[in-house]
């Protein structure tokens, strides 16, 4: 004998075959690389970063700012390798210490950037990262896109392409 | 170098360019070998241009005195020049693969005048030049 169905099973049954609806609760996540200059921590975002490289020989070329170090041969190209610390109004780091380079891609330019040392390469929510400050100094304005911490340190973002672009114009 | 050396074609089919090489300021440098027209010893020329001034390379008197000059004498449609560089002046074949393009920030803010490429060899770079760019800029 078939048993009709009752009012429940109906609902649970429409509530069986219902497509939930999913809603993406997931926070956009960056990807930061953290380097340290004269002993203050920033990052570049992780898509600004092609490769973190041992210690390379780097060639002068005259004629150039002393913030352009020189050139680096990178599996038979060759890049141009920037001090970052002279842009950022720092001392520069000392290349026979255990300084790395960072080769870096942005505004349509490559170019190595010597820093002191690669602290951590972290993925960090999008929510984490504070708006830059308005007492940022002169110089610092528009190539700084935001503030995070990590291990209790400030660390600023800087954003390679305005830096590229500047340094191209003349900054440094 | 002769100067039937130089009368030959830049490049040849084994992927080499011929340069003349010299030296600027104390850096390696080099010139197509197509532009040279001879090499002459540095008495034989009175109107000479240094090279350090003509590619605006800091003035290095040291490296100037100490070394001993030639003059290279240009090819120009509107008449020969003569270039006063510092030896070892070679003529030399630099493989195409090891001739580099300038790097974009290198190409913003290199304040040498004619400065076209770098080539990357076991002695290091070798700053590839025009001269006649040079002249103009």
């Amino acid at each position: 004998m078939e048993q009709e169905q009752s009012d429940l099973d109906k609902v649970l049954s429409l509530r069986r075959n219902a497509t939930a609806e999913i809603v993406n609760v997931d926070e956009p996540i960056v990807k930061l690389v953290i380097f340290e200059l004269d002993g203050e921590w920033f990052a570049f975002p992780g898509e600004a970063i092609a490769e973190i490289m041992p210690a390379t020989e780097v060639y002068f070329v005259p004629g150039c700012p002393p913030s352009l170090e020189g050139v680096i041969n990178v599996r038979g190209d060759i890049e141009s390798v920037i001090r970052i610390a002279e842009l950022l109004g720092k001392p520069a780091a000392d290349p026979a210490s255990t300084s790395s380079i960072l080769r870096g891609q942005g505004g349509g330019m490559r170019s190595g950037i010597r820093v002191d040392r690669v602290v951590d390469v972290l993925d960090v929510m999008h929510s984490a990262i504070q708006t830059p400050p308005a007492t940022l100094p002169e110089h610092l304005r528009r190539i700084v896109s935001g503030l995070i911490r990590h291990q209790d340190t400030p660390v600023v973002i800087l954003d390679l392409n305005r830096l590229f672009e500047d340094y191209q114009h003349g900054l440094g | 170098m002769s100067e039937a050396a130089t009368k030959t074609s830049s490049t040849s089919a084994s992927g080499t360019l011929a340069v003349v090489s010299f030296m600027a300021g104390g850096h390696r440098s080099a010139v197509e070998a197509a532009q040279v027209r001879a090499q002459l010893p540095a008495e034989q020329s009175d109107t000479v241009l240094a090279v350090e001034q003509l590619l605006g390379l800091s003035s290095c008197e040291e490296t100037q005195n100490r070394a001993s000059r030639c003059i290279l004498l240009m090819k120009h449609p509107a008449g020969d020049y003569a270039v006063a560089v510092s030896e070892p002046v070679e003529l030399r074949s630099i493989e195409i693969n090891a001739i580099y393009p300038l790097p974009s920030l290198m190409i913003a803010r290199s304040t040498l005048a004619g400065l076209r490429g770098l080539a990357m060899g076991p002695e290091g770079v070798t700053m590839l030049v025009d001269f006649n760019v040079a002249k103009a800029q």
